[in-house]
């Protein structure tokens, strides 16, 4: 019998919690806790550009396969056809930085409470933010999606042919009420 | 019995075998594959060595991993690895073949057909090869909203404390289970959850053989296949039909 069994190898690292730091040799993982790295073989040195985003978008691709049981599939199509529009080395100026992870899961989170019937535009923010917009006539709103579930919140909404303008930080959980006043639902219902 | 939602994040399949494979090997399979997977990134192990005359760096590529556009469908060839630094610990004994299907799972039945093709091609390149481990693993991760107060009403299985302790909030318990000539690795525990306003359990089932592998391709994948429908068994008697209820 063998007393430390291994355990196949895998890639996701799902099981990786510190929980299971102690277990050696899982299936599909290696079986220490030394790590070591894959790198992409496409990229040289030469190629900074391109192997920081490959990076970023490979990290959020798997980041997504975590919550991908709990979202449309055709959303998830969607998304990922935009993350690679927004990361696209043709089109990459060297000073932008690409979206970073902890923006990310901010908005995946937020997607995940609010499950709009609309999906929202996307853009890229300062510092690796994700922007999320949404425009219906002339009511606008555009979320900034800040690391550890923060948002920075810009709106205008036509209310009886007045405009409300407002500039809010909020987080995910109070998004919620923070929009209610304003009927969100121009923005996330499909029309 | 097949959910809407299954909580599958992540399938593999691993063929262990004795032997390395040349960079020359790998760079065909990564071309032969490239259709399906064309991202290829290349595992590298580096090591350090420092003495009276300065220090040394080595860099080898011990490992191949290809990946779908979208990362969801990965394959690896990696080479057995041993401890870098002269001691006697043994890292990965064998070279391995495996696949990983991240969510969304697609099933078994193209999952399994997936890794069949892909093996069979990377087999004519890099030779017929004795498998000393056959394994199948699936990570479970169920999602529960709030928080867990009494982990039974989800999984049949916790720890036994004695009658005086509160019942846990929290475990973490790993079980070997003998599935006929095959073991069953079971990873249970509770775990955060990257949902907001949840909480996880994790169930990690890894079945596997290291004896009674048949040479035969025909033979290999029956093994799979019945691996596969243990899997099953031990998931759905893990489970509840309130957990159940949350795959639907």
């Amino acid at each position: 019998m063998n007393v430390m069994p291994s355990l196949s190898r895998g890639i996701s690292g799902e099981a990786d919690y510190d929980t299971y730091a102690s277990v050696p040799a899982r299936s599909g993982q290696p079986s220490s806790n030394e790590r070591s790295h894959f790198i992409p073989e496409t990229f040289s040195e030469t190629r900074p550009t391109e192997e920081r985003l490959f990076s970023a978008l490979a990290e959020m691709k798997v980041f997504f396969s975590q919550v991908a049981m709990h979202m449309d599939r055709e959303w998830r199509n969607r998304l990922f056809l935009q993350l690679d529009r927004l990361h696209d080395p043709e089109e990459w100026d060297a000073a932008d930085a690409p979206v970073e992870i902890g923006s990310f899961r901010t908005f995946l989170r937020m997607m995940f409470l609010l499950k709009p019937e609309r999906p929202p535009g996307l853009a890229l923010a300062n510092d690796g933010h994700l922007l999320a917009h949404w425009i219906s006539g002339r009511d606008r709103l555009t979320i900034e999606c800040l690391s550890d579930d923060r948002l920075k919140i810009v709106f205008t909404r036509w209310l009886e042919e007045t405009p409300d303008r407002g500039a809010i930080m909020t987080t995910i959980d109070r998004l919620d009420r923070t929009l209610d006043p304003y009927d969100p639902s121009c923005w996330f219902q499909a029309h | 019995m097949n959910y809407a939602r299954p909580p599958i994040t992540e399938a593999v399949i691993e063929f262990q075998f004795a032997g390395e494979c040349g960079e020359s090997e790998r760079a065909k399979v990564a071309r032969k594959l490239k259709t399906r997977y064309p991202v290829a990134e290349s595992r590298q192990e580096i090591t350090f060595e420092s003495g009276s005359s300065g220090a040394n760096q080595h860099v080898k590529t011990v490992g191949l991993k290809l990946s779908s556009d979208d990362r969801t469908e990965i394959i690896t060839l990696s080479d057995p690895r041993s401890s870098p630094v002269g001691l006697p610990i043994v890292i990965e004994k064998y070279g391995a073949f495996s696949a990983s299907q991240l969510a969304p799972y697609c099933g078994w039945a193209s999952f399994s057909s997936r890794f069949a093709e892909d093996w069979s091609i990377v087999e004519k390149i890099i030779g017929w090869r004795k498998l000393q481990r056959i394994g199948v693993r699936f990570i479970n991760r169920i999602d529960i909203p709030g928080e867990i107060s009494d982990p039974r009403r989800w999984v049949s299985i916790e720890p036994a404390l004695p009658a005086q302790f509160p019942r846990p909030t929290s475990f973490n318990m790993r079980t070997v289970i003998p599935v006929d000539s095959a073991q069953a690795n079971l990873l249970v525990g509770t775990a955060p959850s990257p949902l907001p306003r949840h909480s996880a359990i994790l169930l990690d089932i890894d079945i596997y053989t290291v004896s009674s592998i048949g040479d035969q391709a025909g033979e290999r994948l029956e093994i799979l296949k019945y691996f596969h429908d243990k899997k099953n068994w031990i998931f759905e008697s893990c489970i509840t039909d309130d957990t159940r209820r949350l795959f639907k």
